[in-house]
């Protein structure tokens, strides 16, 4: 069983084609992915600058030809420090949203389809995490296990699966009866391997068609997390944390905070445009408009 | 009568919600914790100390009894004492929390007056320009992260035009009204006190504004959305008909009915913002909770954090509670039981 036919395919390519806006947004979140992985590829090859290499001779120079984006207070390029910068965010949004995802949408797969008691229970947990608002549940969660990158991708990971548990649910909960289920049901597969062969290939899609357009949600608040000092530690070139340590030199040096900030809304609205754009065109419905 | 029944029912409904929250918060702060009397008792306490701190709340019993003393210490009050600044959590919050409240308020009501005529008349003017136009602005302010609009307004408004101050509720030399609401400009209307008055409102514009922009987005989609569908309905049409001036139908038919579903995503609404102001009070250095919380992260404070953690929450739970029995007192349509 195929996820989407190729009529359907082809079709949602041209409604993609159509909407210049999420095309923009696209392609603007492709190269953002691009220099992601070329940074992790060739480390600090293709910078200008070491972004790691103080010069206080050079510090907090406004933008020019050599800086293209100025320097910060210990005279490194910001520039530079922006691009080796881009790998963080990416990994923080692809990490926790890939695994809510699977996490989260397994628990809510297992849980439409048994229904009964386990659904009941599951349901109550998701609410308890969803009355947080999810910044101040991630905020509480990183200052326990400590700061840093990792713990801040952790923090993240348990205010994200909810959502995705829920979407699983009420997938999972429409095709519960469709006649191939109860097919599977009459050939003698049992619960778990009806739920892991037939019902989770066929939610799949419209859940990763959420997970695109919760990629920009993951990225802001894992920024805002960072800004905060819950991620990334000094010296990582990490945008949130850039902002944090550029905005006492907002008199006199604003590009130290607004560039690596201005860096982070262009992703976020990129995705953002861009997993608008899948959603309506995997809703029939609005496509027809 | 049923909406009093309904009241009683919805209620009733949230003691498991605040259980499950205060369970929550309970295995973060003891569980989740690598070694909590030593996070209790703050990173430069003496081994004594900690030792005290564990029997204090009693950290080395199972955790049913721990959880046990850690509800009955949030219901009597104590929410735990800062190792940090030594201070009471809980009289720390109550003090800067009017500040919040004050601040959440005016970007309420500057969001709303903004939000709303610009949703309506994008959706009278569905697949315009204009609507296009608004439609990607809001989609922009929902994208903004709250440090970049603070920062740049920060920037433009205070360092390089001086037209409002950049930060704090008063200016130095004005002396605060006496402390009735704790919401100064309110304090400053009861006590009369018009310097103090126009000093809190000169103060709270940019930080509100900054709020404001953040939820603006959601506020206009939201009335976009609802407005696009109540103007197709036959009541509209209806109206229409007998001849009512456009303005007249929009606003006072349809708007109405438009408004009462915006009242549904309070809580969401409500949620974004403590989560900008967490940022926007930090940056503005407005002495809220937010910046608290700030502060105490910044300090590896847990107990003020998760006092803080626990508060935020509260005040969603809380007002996820009002705006569904405003939904329900408001709509006649919905079912009570």
């Amino acid at each position: 069983m195929s996820l989407l036919d190729k009529n359907e395919l082809r079709l949602t390519g041209r409604y993609l084609l159509r909407n210049k806006l999420s095309l923009a947004g696209g392609i603007v979140a492709g190269v953002y992915l691009v220099l992601a992985a070329l940074v992790t590829l060739t480390g600090d090859l293709l910078l200008p600058h070491d972004p790691f290499v103080q010069n206080y001779a050079q510090a907090l120079m406004p933008p020019s030809v050599t800086h293209l984006f100025g320097t910060d207070d210990l005279g490194r390029d910001i520039f530079s420090r922006v691009i080796a910068g881009t790998p963080f965010d990416a990994q923080i949004a692809f990490v926790v949203v890939l695994i809510s995802l699977a996490l989260g949408g397994s628990i809510g797969a297992f849980a439409g389809y048994l229904g009964g008691r386990a659904e009941e229970i599951m349901m109550r947990v998701t609410d308890i995490f969803l009355s947080f608002p999810a910044l101040v549940l991630a905020m509480a969660v990183a200052i326990a296990i400590g700061p840093g990158l990792t713990n801040a991708m952790m923090a993240l990971l348990v205010v994200w699966w909810p959502w995705y548990a829920r979407i699983g649910r009420g997938e999972a909960l429409s095709i519960k009866s469709s006649q191939y289920i109860e097919a599977a049901h009459a050939a003698g597969l049992s619960g778990f391997q009806v739920v892991i062969r037939h019902v989770l290939p066929n939610i799949l899609m419209p859940l990763l068609v959420y997970a695109t357009l919760d990629i920009s949600n993951v990225v802001l608040t894992g920024s805002i997390l960072s800004f905060i000092g819950l991620g990334a530690q000094p010296p990582t070139p990490e945008w949130g944390r850039m902002v944090f340590d550029g905005q006492d030199y907002l008199s006199g040096a604003w590009w130290m905070s607004v560039i690596p900030a201005t860096a982070i809304f262009i992703v976020v609205l990129a995705f953002s445009l861009f997993g608008d754009g899948l959603r309506d065109a995997f809703d029939p419905r609005l496509r027809r408009r | 009568m049923g909406l009093f029944r309904f009241c009683v029912k919805r209620l009733a409904l949230l003691v498991p919600v605040l259980v499950g929250v205060t369970i929550l918060t309970f295995l973060i702060a003891r569980v989740v914790v690598p070694n909590p009397a030593r996070a209790w008792a703050g990173l430069k306490a003496s081994q004594a100390t900690v030792q005290a701190i564990g029997m204090r709340y009693h950290l080395n019993d199972p955790l049913y009894v721990q959880y046990y003393y850690y509800v009955r210490d949030l219901l009597s009050g104590d929410w735990g004492i800062s190792p940090v600044t030594g201070q009471p959590v809980l009289e720390n919050i109550s003090a800067f929390f009017p500040a919040t409240l004050e601040l959440a308020i005016v970007a309420i009501i500057i969001a709303a007056t903004l939000g709303i005529p610009l949703g309506v008349y994008a959706a009278v003017r569905q697949d315009k320009p204009v609507d296009h136009a608004v439609r990607l602005f809001a989609l922009g302010t929902y994208c903004l992260p709250p440090f970049l609009m603070a920062l740049v307004m920060q920037l433009v408004v205070f360092y390089w035009l001086r037209l409002l101050p950049s930060g704090g509720r008063l200016s130095p030399f004005i002396q605060a009204p006496p402390r009735i609401t704790g919401l100064l400009i309110l304090d400053s209307i009861l006590t009369g006190n018009v310097q103090s008055l126009g000093s809190s409102i000169v103060h709270i514009l940019l930080p509100a504004t900054a709020l404001a922009l953040l939820t603006f987005g959601l506020i206009t989609r939201l009335t976009r959305s609802n407005m696009l569908e109540i103007l197709r309905q036959d009541y509209v049409r209806t109206a229409r008909a007998k001849g009512l001036p456009e303005r007249v139908v929009v606003f006072k038919h349809a708007l109405r009915n438009g408004l009462i579903s915006i009242v549904t995503v309070l809580a969401l609404l409500f949620a974004w913002m403590l989560s900008g102001a967490i940022v926007i009070e930090y940056i503005f250095n407005w002495p809220g909770i937010g910046r608290y919380a700030v502060q105490s992260i910044l300090a590896l404070d847990l107990p003020a954090v998760m006092g803080t953690t626990l508060v935020f929450t509260l005040c969603v739970v809380l007002v996820n509670l009002v705006a569904d029995i405003g939904y329900a007192a408001l709509d006649p349509r919905i079912r009570l039981d």
